[in-house]
């Protein structure tokens, strides 16, 4: 048996996991009619007036059955239009030869953003991975007409022996109803597979950049976004663990055997994710030069996901728990320190868990984190980052980022009495600047930074309405003096909660 | 003479819509210093910066590590109106510091013919008392002399008067990484208000015309007892509560109304009507300035001697500054580059006069308070 039909046995021995297979597999069985009349489109004597929006609309309907995000349906309608394919009126001069173009083409790219999830079985460890044949499907994907039918023809022969037809799986048809310039038809059919691989696995890429690759670089491209996808995913449910064991569930911290498993993880996530060149994640940007991330960085990552899951827990299971409170502000506070004494260790997993006991021994006796002002502000400006990263800023409750907001200014207010006398005069004028450059930053993060003329004024207007309320409830007094600092971070705090939550 | 019509026709065009209330805001706190005003920011396109010679920043104003890094002036300043080169240091700049050179190099720097007499040119020695006291001024002046400057009339909060212009003196100081700047671009921004906004007797709010009687008229205490919540009660600080209360009821267009209509705005706006209906147009021979001398601003009296050479004849042009002539000195020196009119060079006497002209032909003497207010107010 050849390794491509190898791959495809697993792809296909793996499909029942997915949920978009379902999909398709409802789509497949639908004949025109059928979407006609689920669509509401009449009957067929009546002329088509524009078979192009026919097309359009068909597409977008399945799409839209498929994927619950509005973000990758337009990704998924646009992506042919970015390519430079254009919709070919010729072939799809009838309202049946729209509809059954648009099935093709939709069929064919919901298939394309499924290959890359179930390429590799549950049961493959980590460093297995590279050995799984994902380079010679992205490859046959990625490289011509040719290497594509091949591909096509060992799907189809494994979908046959389960009952399909052999039109079920048919990539190449993923421009039906689309046509492009012969000469440039092959490089811009490889980018559009590319992307909508890469597009599946959640990465953020830069567009502009994957047009650059050639196509071997390309190929090696699309597979490092596959599997550092695959790695993130099994470090998450490493950490997460399965319904069996659930080795970070408070009070349990892990264990050597489960922090190996994460390090192992890491190992493989930290060696294809320097590969993708396209892609903004795992790296510092100082001074707008990229640069991959080191094994520290890497491990700081581990333990803000462990102290993410555990916040989650502390959210959704436990309620209140100041032992475990303390134990994940100690693990975010001095998360860098905890790091860089795991990678001094020759023994890293060992010390991993070492560390973890010692954070929760030092939470049970009550110990708070050793932590700076200047290093809460900024931890509480990365989570905000990280959070909004993760997953689409829209998921993020208001409430949660309304949270952070208050945690960073409350930070700025205690990094400003830290150094409340060697600041003497100039500690209003620091904490406006400060206050105006944190506020940047979240305004920034959250994409509003356009609304940053407006702030001045907004926040004054908190100011002066909250110093209504005290002089009108009779509190103004000499304390209002010695609160400046403090009136000054809440009148930012407010105009900045208030443009947060204003664009939601 | 020339002063007082620079350009008066062409000026004409442009000024009727290029003036606004404008407001300077350096501090959220509402008992801070707050400048308001009748000026035009498309005049020098924005606001007017003037650098002759002597710069001083801080020496320390490279990055020197530290908790945070920041800051937005350097960035500012580059896109600012006219500061071409705002850290090119003169040549003789950097010999200010040697004493040796004291009294020889420094008649080539200009500052001795802007003063206008001709008894200070040239490398001599012996140039009598005038020329002494500028060359004590020059030597002893090593301190920073960029301005940012604004005309038209203010009334200040502290001061509690009105004045022709606002000048501050620009310096900028390093403090743990961020840069401090004793003046911001930024904080200059025109009123832009024409609506108002009431709470009516069932507790919607409504749009009104910025009137004398609608002025003050919104509070946003309200939006915090409706909620019945103790203050104790509340989880974040009082002026995130209220955001998160304001936000369901209003959109940021409708806060801006809110704004406008807020009793703290009724309050500064009413000193500078009131000023205008007492003084009417004419100038009122005071400046407001921030320098080191007066690091938390002081109001002082000035000169036109263009506006008083019309009636005396004379030849002398230029502010002066009666009670600080170490001042004049500085002041006397400056020019900035406009962005209105005929020519690209003003002095400070110059734009004051032009500025007041414009009021004047916008205002044609109507001064009244409601009439101010509407002018000034209302959606054109």
């Amino acid at each position: 048996m050849s390794e491509l039909e190898n791959v495809a046995r697993t792809i296909i021995g793996n499909l029942h996991q997915s949920y978009l297979y379902r999909i398709l597999s409802e789509w497949y069985e639908q004949d025109t009619l059928q979407i006609r009349e689920e669509l509401g489109i009449e009957s067929y004597s009546e002329t088509v007036s524009n078979s192009t929006e026919l097309f359009n609309t068909v597409r977008k309907h399945i799409f839209s059955k498929a994927f619950q995000d509005a973000e990758t349906i337009k990704f998924l309608m646009d992506i042919p239009d970015w390519v430079g394919f254009r919709i070919d009126g010729e072939t799809i001069d009838t309202g049946e030869q729209a509809i059954r173009a648009a099935k093709q083409s939709a069929l064919a790219t919901i298939w394309l953003t499924l290959l890359p999830r179930v390429l590799i079985s549950h049961t493959v460890l980590p460093e297995d991975y590279a050995d799984q044949g994902i380079e010679i499907v992205v490859d046959r994907l990625l490289k011509s007409d040719e290497s594509r039918k091949v591909l096509d023809e060992t799907m189809s022969a494994e979908l046959t022996r389960r009952g399909f037809g052999t039109d079920f799986f048919k990539i190449s048809d993923i421009v039906s109803g689309f046509r492009i310039d012969e000469a440039k038809r092959i490089e811009r059919l490889r980018a559009m597979f590319a992307l909508v691989l890469m597009k599946s696995t959640d990465s953020p890429f830069d567009l502009d950049r994957v047009f650059t690759l050639n196509e071997m670089n390309l190929i090696r491209e699309t597979e490092a976004y596959i599997i550092t996808m695959y790695t993130q995913s099994t470090l998450n449910n490493r950490i997460k663990g399965s319904s069996s064991s659930r080795p970070f569930e408070w009070p349990l911290i892990g264990n050597n055997r489960v922090m190996a498993g994460v390090m192992n993880t890491l190992d493989v996530m930290r060696k294809y994710s320097t590969r993708m060149t396209t892609c903004s994640l795992f790296k510092t940007s100082i001074k707008g030069e990229d640069s991959p991330w080191t094994e520290s960085e890497f491990i700081s990552y581990v333990l803000d996901e462990i102290a993410d899951y555990y916040t989650d827990l502390l959210r959704t299971r436990l309620g209140r728990n100041e032992e475990l409170k303390r134990f994940i502000d100690i693990l975010k506070g001095e998360n860098i320190e905890i790091a860089s004494r795991i990678m001094e260790s020759s023994d890293k997993s060992g010390s991993f868990y070492d560390e973890l006991s010692e954070c929760k021994r030092r939470a049970r006796v009550g110990e708070k984190a050793q932590i700076t002002p200047e290093r809460r502000l900024r931890v509480v400006l990365s989570t905000l980052k990280q959070s909004l990263d993760e997953s689409q800023a829209s998921v993020v409750s208001s409430e949660e980022i309304i949270d952070l907001i208050a945690k960073a200014f409350d930070a700025i207010s205690e990094v400003i009495k830290k150094h409340e006398e060697s600041l003497g005069n100039d500690i209003d004028k620091f904490t406006e600047e400060l206050c105006f450059e944190t506020s940047f930053r979240i305004l920034d993060l959250l994409g509003l930074g356009i609304h940053l003329p407006d702030l001045p004024w907004i926040a004054r207007f908190f100011a002066e309405e909250s110093t209504m309320i005290d002089i009108s409830s009779g509190e103004i007094s000499e304390l209002r003096e010695s609160q400046r600092v403090k009136r000054i971070v809440y009148a930012f705090a407010g105009g900045v909660a208030f443009l947060v939550l204003q664009a939601r | 003479m020339k002063e007082v019509g620079t350009g008066a026709q062409q000026l004409d065009m442009q000024s009727k819509s290029s003036l606004k209330l404008v407001e300077i805001q350096e501090s959220a706190l509402p008992e801070d210093e707050w400048l308001i005003g009748i000026s035009s920011l498309e005049y020098f396109n924005g606001v007017g910066y003037s650098m002759p010679l002597g710069v001083h920043f801080d020496g320390n104003l490279l990055y020197q590590g530290g908790l945070m890094t920041g800051g937005r002036m350097t960035a500012d300043l580059l896109q600012s109106s006219n500061i071409d080169d705002p850290l090119k240091f003169s040549k003789a700049d950097t010999e200010q510091d040697d004493p040796l050179f004291l009294g020889t190099n420094k008649y080539d720097d200009g500052i001795l013919q802007a003063s206008g007499s001709s008894s200070e040119v040239g490398p001599s020695l012996e140039s009598g008392e005038q020329g002494l006291v500028y060359k004590s001024l020059v030597s002893n002046d090593d301190s920073s002399n960029l301005y940012a400057f604004l005309p038209g009339i203010f009334y200040c909060s502290s001061q509690q008067t009105s004045v022709d212009a606002v000048l501050i003196e620009v310096t900028q100081k390093q403090q743990f990484g961020m840069t401090l700047s004793s003046f911001r671009p930024e904080d200059v921004r025109a009123l832009d208000i024409s609506q108002g906004m009431m709470l009516d007797e069932s507790g919607y709010g409504k749009s009104v015309q910025i009137s004398l009687e609608t002025l003050g008229s919104f509070h946003a205490e309200s939006f915090l007892k409706d909620s019945g919540i103790a203050p104790e009660d509340m989880e974040y600080c009082r002026e995130i509560e209220l955001a998160s209360r304001l936000t369901r009821w209003l959109t940021l267009p409708v806060l801006k109304q809110a704004y406008a209509a807020s009793s703290f705005l009724q309050t500064r706006l009413m000193k500078l009507l009131d000023d205008f209906e007492f003084y009417g147009l004419l100038p009122r021979k005071r400046i407001y300035i921030r320098n080191e001398k007066h690091p938390y601003g002081t109001v002082i009296e000035t000169k036109y001697r263009g506006l008083e050479s019309i009636l005396d004849l004379g030849t002398h042009s230029g502010i002066a500054c009666p009670d600080e002539i170490d001042l004049e000195m500085q002041l006397k020196t400056l020019t900035f580059s406009k962005a209105l009119g005929v020519g690209t060079e003003t002095d400070i006497e110059g734009a004051i006069m032009d500025l007041l002209y414009m009021i004047t032909e916008v205002l044609e003497d109507k001064t009244s308070k409601e009439e101010v207010l509407q002018k000034f107010t209302r959606r054109l």
